[in-house]
């Protein structure tokens, strides 16, 4: 027997917009429930929808990025089901005249590019959250009606590994193009999975997954409904059409509903929000964002450059430093060191603060006015007072007080008295050159530079 | 000395020349929907009015604002800040919106005085009059309480009938004013859809519904219609053509065409004559009048298409109605449950049977066959009478057959039957094709009134609006009210 693996996504992007798709209801996270509601929001009868400008510019911007066919007349249809989370008793969504049609989308895979096709994508609204206390299930209309778009794709996914890749890569065209913040934990961004097997050239029911939570897992997910399905293939049995969620720990699917009925929504047009024509001057508004560029320095590993890129603020301070041409390896190790630390700890408020004299400290120490040791004194300082560097530097006493000819001296002296590390350093034991050093440092009290120190501190070793 | 039972600028003069004050109005206006016995109200404005009329009585008159201090109803299906609003729906007992119409701060901004909410058919799907939650609502022309005054939009009809109030505002989706319009000798003008604002107007079915009103004079509908019309931000299908001074263009003799089938199918013998002694009058005046054939099917299909249309929208726009936000609530163990008792108790077999008629017109299973060949059928409909329009002036017609019918006649007459009648249900064209319509009355037969209907292209309401003057003038039938 032959199998493939046949997968599609559906992709719900949460739009970023001060407000709502439809209404000025603000869209701020963490409100008291039900308090970022305007009529519409909670279906009041005789409110009317006016659609976001912002939410139309972010979808022309993504349909553009994604290569699609652009609709200039925008429509809503919806789509009819009762549910408690769902105000209006329909979503209004664009079923028959998606804002983008026919893109696609290439992705790095193994071995070489693969063309992933993007069947459409359209504007709609979001529901209402609903949380469940004991018996009782209460609602939240603070979601309802604010703005997302579905991208969905053909089914040209062959494995996890290349979901997980096509996910990343439209995170990052819409966190890049301000489309969305594009956080699958958060909800900010959702993914459906569909998965099926061709056996022998012929279709097989189709899996859908739901509720993944991260793009790891996305991946994990596929490969192992694919495994359960080529299972269930070889034992001579049928996959049944059913809705499975992913267990993280047992690293298996499991099963949630099935899927007898298909659900008419009895689509149609709705006649309260006006067809709007696209103007050229909206479509110019749109594009002529210019994306946040993508990081990409030689000298840092792909997973080093993938962290600063999913970092809002570690992207931020990197484009600073391109700008302030302070973007060398010197400066970034300072930075990923300690600023990603600091990030880690507290977020980015406080680097925020203090932003104008971190470009100045890192100069300092890029133009080795200062030391590694001594930058990180500073930093450490200027997070905690706030005061100016030049401030701190004068209160620190840093003077570079050795010269040369007393580095030397004290150098020798160092050599002298650790005569084995140097007899391991010869032996090919680089460890000893470490040793040798923080010897160093600490005899200068750390008011050298380092390189300077590692400089002379070779040379003499090549002597020996 | 009573008012309210004259046209708004005769109420304005008498105003302005100080011999009455708003709150005689207001008081005049209580104190006949205190003995009125029609049952066309839901909620009356008592302290509220009141309190509004006595500010208003001490300051000046505003002379270039003829509808300063004039009281006035309007429907109970638009939503008006924290006062009831039930749209004659068992459901919404209780509910207080939390925002007003746009119609509605617009008169408030000219500082007319909302008198009373006014009933009508329940969530203004009928065209009876008796479908709403209060029961039948009667027509002041008839003593014996026998006839029917029309829907949906009956209780603003007969509130503007009896002389309670000079004009009121209702909505217009199939002919829900132009109809009783008819059968209450008032003037019933429904403009272009799109010219008025529908925000907080709820939602019967949206591609055809209209903000219309009564009045008791054409120049009343003009004057309105320049305080009414105009884009609103917060409805995006509200045009952004400009208004027009409605009252001001030139009379000129226009040409005018009859619909033969439905002309055709005109049974009334004093209805007809009137009609045509209309006809020949307007032609005396130069008007050119012609007959143009649509064809028996496409008049027959009027109806039904509306019918189809209207009830598969309707599904969806009160689908919103499950008493969780608003509304009657019920105790249930889980959602469906929930949504099941709320939904039968609170409709009426009547509305339910629409729901379920909606619904399947939307099956996937039904849609291009029922839903789709309606919207095509539309179309078809639409493109003929914009052809028509395009060559003449406007269409007119007798506004309905027949004086208004007896309560009970109406049900088996609306059906899909062969024997559907083509001239009682034909108004809907208007709305189908988005036009501005207009009702006013034409004749008596049994001391019961009926009127004719003009139609015009979209957006010519100001020569729609002089058309109706022309006939107004012919007929010498304006400013009628029934005590």
């Amino acid at each position: 027997m032959s199998y493939e693996a046949i997968i599609g996504l559906e992709i719900h992007l949460q739009l970023l917009s001060e407000s709502k798709l439809f209404t000025a209801a603000p869209t701020t996270y963490g409100k008291a429930p039900n308090s970022n509601v305007l009529p519409l929001d909670m279906a009041f009868p005789g409110a009317m929808p006016v659609l976001n400008k912002k939410c139309v510019i972010s979808a022309i911007r993504m349909v553009n990025a994604l290569h699609m066919e652009l609709d200039r007349l925008i429509r809503f249809d919806r789509k009819n089901y009762f549910y408690s989370d769902l105000a209006k008793g329909y979503q209004l969504t664009q079923f028959y005249h998606p804002i983008g049609k026919s893109g696609h989308l290439a992705i790095n895979v193994n071995d070489g590019i693969k063309i992933i096709r993007i069947n459409h994508l359209h504007m709609e609204e979001d529901s209402a959250k609903q949380i469940h206390v004991g018996n009782k299930t209460l609602l939240d209309f603070n979601r309802s009606g604010m703005g997302l778009i579905e991208i969905v794709t053909d089914p040209d996914i062959g494995n996890g590994k290349e979901a997980r890749i096509f996910l990343e890569d439209i995170r990052d065209i819409a966190v890049s193009l301000g489309v969305s913040n594009g956080r699958l934990q958060e909800g900010s961004m959702r993914v459906d999975v569909n998965v099926s097997l061709m056996v022998n050239g012929v279709n097989g029911e189709i899996v859908e997954l739901k509720n993944l939570n991260g793009f790891k897992n996305v991946e994990k997910a596929i490969n192992s409904e694919i495994k359960r399905q080529k299972e269930i293939v070889s034992s001579g049995k049928s996959v049944k059409p059913e809705t499975r969620r992913y267990d993280e720990d047992k690293n298996v699917t499991v099963f949630m509903r099935k899927k007898n009925t298909k659900i008419d929504y009895k689509y149609f047009q709705d006649a309260t929000i006006a067809p709007i024509r696209i103007s050229q001057e909206l479509i110019d508004e749109a594009l002529s964002y210019k994306p946040k560029k993508k990081i990409s320095l030689d000298f840092l590993l792909p997973e080093t450059l993938d962290e600063i890129n999913n970092d809002s603020y570690l992207s931020h301070l990197f484009t600073l430093l391109k700008e302030e041409d302070l973007a060398t390896l010197k400066v970034s190790n300072f930075v990923l060191t300690r600023v990603r630390n600091e990030i880690k700890r507290h977020g980015s408020d406080n680097l925020l603060q203090v932003e104008e004299e971190l470009i100045k400290l890192l100069h300092l120490y890029e133009d080795s006015d200062l030391t590694y040791k001594q930058a990180s004194i500073i930093y450490k300082q200027l997070l905690e007072t706030r005061d100016s560097v030049a401030t701190l530097i004068d209160k620190n006493n840093f003077n570079d007080d050795y010269d040369n000819k007393e580095l030397s001296s004290i150098i020798d002296e160092i050599l002298v008295k650790y005569k084995s590390a140097v007899y391991d350093y010869k032996a090919g034991k680089n460890k000893a050159l470490n040793y040798l050093l923080g010897q160093i440092y600490k005899e200068t009290n750390n008011k050298v530079d380092s390189l300077k120190i590692k400089d002379l501190l070779l040379m003499k070793l090549e002597e020996k | 000395m009573e008012y309210l039972d004259k046209n708004i600028y005769e109420i304005h003069e008498a105003l302005a020349n100080k011999k009455v004050t708003p709150l005689d109005l207001v008081k005049e206006a209580l104190d006949k929907i205190k003995n009125d016995t029609n049952n066309a109200f839901e909620y009356v404005y008592e302290k509220e009015a009141i309190k509004l009329a006595e500010e208003l009585s001490k300051q000046e008159v505003e002379v270039d604002n003829p509808l300063w201090g004039i009281p006035f109803a309007i429907k109970d299906n638009f939503s008006t800040k924290d006062i009831p609003t039930t749209a004659s729906s068992k459901l919404l007992e209780g509910y207080l919106p939390p925002f007003d119409a746009e119609v509605y701060t617009r008169l408030l901004n000219k500082k007319a005085i909302p008198i009373a909410k006014t009933t009508l058919d329940e969530l203004a799907m009928g065209g009876t009059g008796s479908s709403g939650h209060l029961g039948k609502t009667f027509n002041p022309w008839d003593k014996s309480k026998t006839r029917m005054i029309g829907g949906s939009s009956c209780g603003s009809a007969a509130a503007c009938a009896a002389g309670i109030v000079p004009f009121a505002i209702g909505s217009d989706t199939g002919d829900s004013v132009r109809k009783p319009a008819s059968y209450s000798a008032l003037v019933g003008f429904k403009p272009t859809w799109g010219r008025i604002s529908r925000f907080g107007l709820f939602p019967f079915a949206p591609s055809l519904d209209t903000v219309a009103y009564f009045t008791r004079n054409v120049k009343d509908s003009a004057l309105l219609l320049n305080v009414l019309g105009g884009h609103d931000i917060k409805d995006t299908t509200s045009s952004s053509i400009p208004i027009e001074d409605y009252q001001s263009l030139k009379d000129k003799p226009y040409k005018a065409t009859i619909i033969k089938e439905i002309y055709d199918d005109l049974k009334d013998k004093t209805i007809k004559d009137a009609f045509d002694k209309l006809v020949s009058e307007l032609k005396q005046k130069g008007y050119k009048i012609n007959t143009v054939s649509i064809g028996f099917d496409l008049a027959k299909a009027i109806y039904s298409c509306y019918y189809i249309i209207s009830s598969a929208e309707a599904t969806s726009n009160n689908a919103n109605l499950d008493g969780i936000k608003f509304g009657v609530n019920k105790e249930a163990e889980t959602y469906e449950e929930m949504l099941f008792k709320v939904r039968t108790e609170g409709f009426s077999d009547r509305i339910r049977r629409r729901f379920v008629i909606g619904s399947i017109s939307l099956l996937e299973e039904n849609q291009q066959e029922i839903y789709l060949r309606a919207l095509r059928c539309r179309r078809v409909i639409v493109e003929t009478f914009n052809k028509i329009l395009e060559s003449s002036d406007a269409i007119i017609l007798p506004a309905s057959p027949t004086i208004a019918p007896l309560f009970g006649d109406d049900i088996p007459k609306k059906s899909f039957a062969k024997d559907a009648m083509i001239s009682d249900n034909y108004l809907a064209f208007a709305n189908l094709g988005g036009y501005p319509s207009i009702t006013l009355p034409l004749g008596f037969e049994d001391e019961m009134p009926f009127g004719v209907n003009i139609t015009s292209h979209h957006f010519t309401e100001a020569k729609l609006l002089k058309i109706a003057q022309t006939v107004e003038q012919i007929t010498g039938l304006k400013d009628l009210s029934k005590k």
